[in-house]
């Protein structure tokens, strides 16, 4: 069932995220890469990680998506002006740059696939893993310095975009 | 086979009865109204205009279904079907009433009775808001383009709130599992007082009331549609059933919201009267009776503002979301954790 469930959540993100990138119009970027976030949320939720599901779906699908939209439909774009393409040249560095990421992912996953000895399940998880109380213990104990290093850092990109909106400071 | 037949048949009578309450829904809200402004109200259909529902299921159902030339035909059709089915799903977790047992296997009175109930809720909530946004786009219009963009911007503004209040409301419950919130709910306070969270989060409740009609596009808060400035809004284009299931959508909406604002804070499904521990069939039909007619009367109050309260101007809904709102929620958090740890 799990493999049968990840089969079409993996096609369903691997088609959406290459029409994200493929779509001529920016909105249908933007549709696709909701539908690409609701299959990560579904991955992440059989990798026994609700919590990360639901934030995918609550931060990524529903906020941040709405704020892309929003600049989207306010600049509202023509034909005429969606039809001008990018050069030959950005699309090759896209290209390489993309496939250098894939790469950087993929080889580390499967060098510690060989190590375990090839693909299987993984060990037996501890009780309760992946739940919110043994997550929000997990942050504010174990992890708790990059919990608040992180804050600050989003702290900081709050007071730099209030100074860019703001006229007279 | 029996294992399967039960969800499915949950599925079906809740849905049933979800779109089923509609049409009531509306002529309610039509006669509500006509009361409200001293009126009389639909009442030729039918006895006492009963039969309205009908005929305008009829009308919206024969109407010409007109797709204007100027749309983008995709995300037109599409966002119709967004802005109804994120509110339904909602009602796959939340309890409807205590587990009862039946030909000896215990039932949960919840579609799917989740552990993690509440994060279901949120991610499901938070997509609400692409159906209008893309109607208002996809119409290719000024007037809609401005509803679409003023709804998102208030829908994900007011979610902020409608959050941090169930946040307060969760860490007194110390669960995300909706069944056992109710079921704490269902006790009292020196043998009178039911334990709802009303009681224990009377701030969250305010907070989560006031965020609830901003989500739902309700007055005091229907700034997406407003009708004098924008014609209607993201729906001027629709006709037909396209603009019924917009209007579906909103009453669905209310009724979810409505429905959990009873979970949260009224005690849900629980009644004075109630054994919550019984697992008798009659008594499970008592908790879904009780839980139906607290939704019920969350939802005339949803009317009954709407027909006595004018509309926020754009900047005062944002004030009050941003400034006032979300400061109190932070508050109350703060506050919620203080008296846990003390």
């Amino acid at each position: 069932m799990d493999d049968l469930i990840f089969t079409a959540a993996s096609i369903v993100c691997f088609l959406s995220a290459l029409a994200v990138v493929t779509r001529k119009n920016p909105i249908y970027s933007a549709v696709s890469l909701i539908l690409f976030f609701g299959g990560l949320a579904v991955i992440f939720l059989l990798l026994r990680a609700p919590f990360v599901a639901g934030m995918q779906l609550i931060v990524y699908g529903g906020a941040i998506l709405v704020l892309f939209l929003f600049v989207i439909m306010l600049l509202n774009l023509r034909e005429e002006e969606l039809g001008k393409e990018k050069g030959g040249r950005f699309k090759a560095f896209a290209a390489v740059a993309a496939g250098a990421l894939a790469l950087l992912v993929i080889v580390p996953v499967m060098a510690a696939e060989t190590a375990r000895d090839g693909f299987g399940p993984l060990a037996s998880l501890p009780d309760g893993f992946g739940s919110v109380d043994h997550l929000g213990l997990a942050l504010f104990t174990q992890f708790a310095l990059p919990f608040e290093v992180t804050s600050v850092l989003l702290l900081a990109a709050i007071v730099g975009s209030v100074m860019l909106s703001k006229k007279h400071v | 086979m029996y294992a399967f037949l039960i969800p499915l048949l949950k599925i079906v009578v809740v849905m049933a009865g979800l779109f089923g309450a509609v049409p009531v829904l509306v002529y309610f809200e039509r006669r509500i109204a006509a009361f409200i402004q001293d009126r009389l109200g639909p009442n030729r259909v039918g006895p006492m205009g009963l039969f309205q529902p009908l005929a305008d299921a009829i009308k919206m159902i024969f109407k010409e279904d007109i797709v204007p030339d100027h749309v983008d035909r995709v995300l037109y059709v599409l966002a119709p079907v967004l802005a109804f089915v994120p509110p339904a799903l909602a009602f796959a977790v939340i309890p409807f009433g205590h587990p009862i047992r039946l030909l000896g296997d215990r039932i949960d009175l919840a579609i799917a009775p989740a552990g993690m109930g509440v994060l279901f809720l949120l991610a499901v909530g938070s997509t609400s808001v692409y159906g209008i946004a893309f109607g208002g786009w996809a119409s290719n219009n000024k007037f809609s383009l401005l509803g679409g963009l003023r709804s998102s911007a208030q829908m994900i503004s007011y979610e902020i709130p409608l959050v941090l209040a169930l946040v307060a409301v969760l860490m007194t419950a110390g669960t995300l599992d909706l069944g056992r919130i109710v079921a704490q709910q269902a006790e009292f306070h020196l043998g009178i007082l039911p334990a709802w969270n009303l009681f224990h989060q009377p701030i969250a409740f305010l907070i989560f009331f006031i965020a609830a009609f901003a989500e739902t596009n309700r007055l005091p808060f229907d700034l997406p549609e407003c009708e004098p400035e924008l014609i209607g809004g993201y729906h001027t284009e629709y006709s037909s059933m396209k603009f019924a299931m917009f209007m579906m959508g909103e009453y669905v909406a209310m009724i979810s919201m409505s429905a959990l604002l009873v979970t949260f804070f009224l005690g849900g499904w629980s009644f004075p009267g109630i054994d919550p521990t019984s697992t008798a069939l009659l008594s499970g039909i008592a908790s879904v009776v009780a839980f139906a007619a607290k939704v019920a009367a969350v939802l005339f109050v949803f009317m009954w503002v709407r027909w006595t309260l004018p509309r926020f101007r754009y900047d005062q809904l944002m004030n009050l979301g941003w400034k006032v709102l979300i400061p109190l929620a932070l508050l109350n958090i703060m506050a919620t954790g203080v008296v846990g740890v003390a």
